[in-house]
């Protein structure tokens, strides 16, 4: 498979040619068939992926019964980046629809670098964290509705309602 | 020769979240690029809906953090600054979205401001010290989204389990993790 053009993905954009060479030493191929998981909910995050070929989708278990699309993504793009940022736990699965190439970058390896005070990386999660940081507004947006739904309750809070606003405000 | 007035703005900020793993060097950096300021009894530090100027270490004193609501504004938290200070405005570092809610002073208030412009310069010439920043900033947002996941879906779950969930406790948690 063609090795990734990291310089085609937002996240990547910023970094020099340089830059990019040195996190190119660190990616490693992957393949995922058709179906399966390429991170399983609560499960570990030990890479994250740059995305060449396929689509993936991400889903939640919210309620038993209830398994919640709560996306779809085609390459050129990342997953997992997130666990770079928290514990390295997954939120959510991503499962490849279609067979899916990638390259993934070991997270001890990428923190190791960070560490080091690697332009690189450090670009990287300043990209991620402009992402978050938007991510964040959007949320607060929704944090707002959800409060004014709760000062409401005494006018009859119908829980139902509220289950449906929270899913539909929180995208699940 | 020292400058004390600088010396205690790197020791104000080095109390600081955020700042804490930056070297001394570091902080030298910043405490030049920053100003200290002062604000008096209901005085807006942030503004909802604006575009972010600044973010602020505050190491004095008292704010509420309001939203806009039909008719005037609703006080969603309050912040009351202890013996390390308070950063208010980080988020505004890295996203270019109005803030999400106004920050106002309920007395007289002391802070360091750092300027996003500073910050973005420093962002743009490689400046470890902004990246170290950039870094701590984001890690604080990502676990707060995964917190708020983790509230929301719990609440769903609840609902769904007891019919009759915490709906205030749930409220309590959601403000508290408030970010502007």
């Amino acid at each position: 498979m063609d090795g990734p053009r990291l310089d085609e993905i937002p996240l990547f954009k910023r970094l020099d040619p340089d830059e990019r060479a040195e996190l190119e030493e660190l990616l490693e191929p992957f393949y995922f068939d058709a179906g399966e998981a390429i991170f399983e909910e609560d499960g570990p995050e030990g890479h994250f992926f740059v995305l060449t070929a396929g689509t993936v989708e991400v889903h939640k278990r919210v309620l038993p019964r209830r398994n919640q699309t709560l996306a779809e993504m085609s390459a050129p793009t990342v997953v997992g980046e997130m666990g770079l940022l928290t514990d390295p736990k997954a939120a959510a699965s991503v499962v490849a629809m279609t067979s899916v190439e990638a390259y993934g970058i070991k997270r001890e390896d990428f923190l190791r670098m960070l560490d080091e005070n690697s332009i690189a990386a450090c670009k990287v999660v300043y990209e991620i964290g402009k992402t978050l940081a938007e991510r964040m507004a959007r949320t607060d947006d929704s944090v707002a509705e959800i409060l004014a739904r709760i000062e409401e309750r005494d006018k009859n809070l119908d829980l139902d309602v509220f289950q449906d606003s929270l899913m539909r405000e929180w995208g699940l | 020769m020292s400058d004390p007035g600088r010396e205690a703005m790197e020791r104000d900020l080095r109390k600081a979240e955020f700042f804490e793993s930056l070297t001394d060097d570091e902080l030298a950096e910043f405490a030049e690029g920053a100003e200290r300021v002062s604000f008096g009894v209901g005085e807006a530090m942030i503004r909802e809906g604006r575009e972010p100027e600044c973010m602020f270490v505050v190491t004095y004193g008292r704010m509420q953090v309001c939203k806009k609501v039909p008719g005037g504004e609703k006080v969603i938290a309050r912040i009351e600054v202890g013996e390390k200070p308070t950063v208010v405005g980080e988020r505004g570092m890295l996203a270019k979205s109005g803030a999400s809610a106004t920050v106002r002073t309920r007395g007289r208030v002391e802070a360091i401001k750092v300027r996003r412009e500073t910050f973005r310069r420093m962002i743009h010439d490689e400046r470890p010290a902004a990246f170290k920043v950039s870094y701590r900033i984001s890690r604080t947002i990502a676990e707060r989204l995964t917190r708020l996941d983790e509230e929301v879906v719990e609440m769903i779950r609840d609902v769904e389990r007891k019919g009759s969930p915490d709906v205030e406790a749930f409220r309590d948690r959601l403000t508290t993790e408030w970010t502007i």
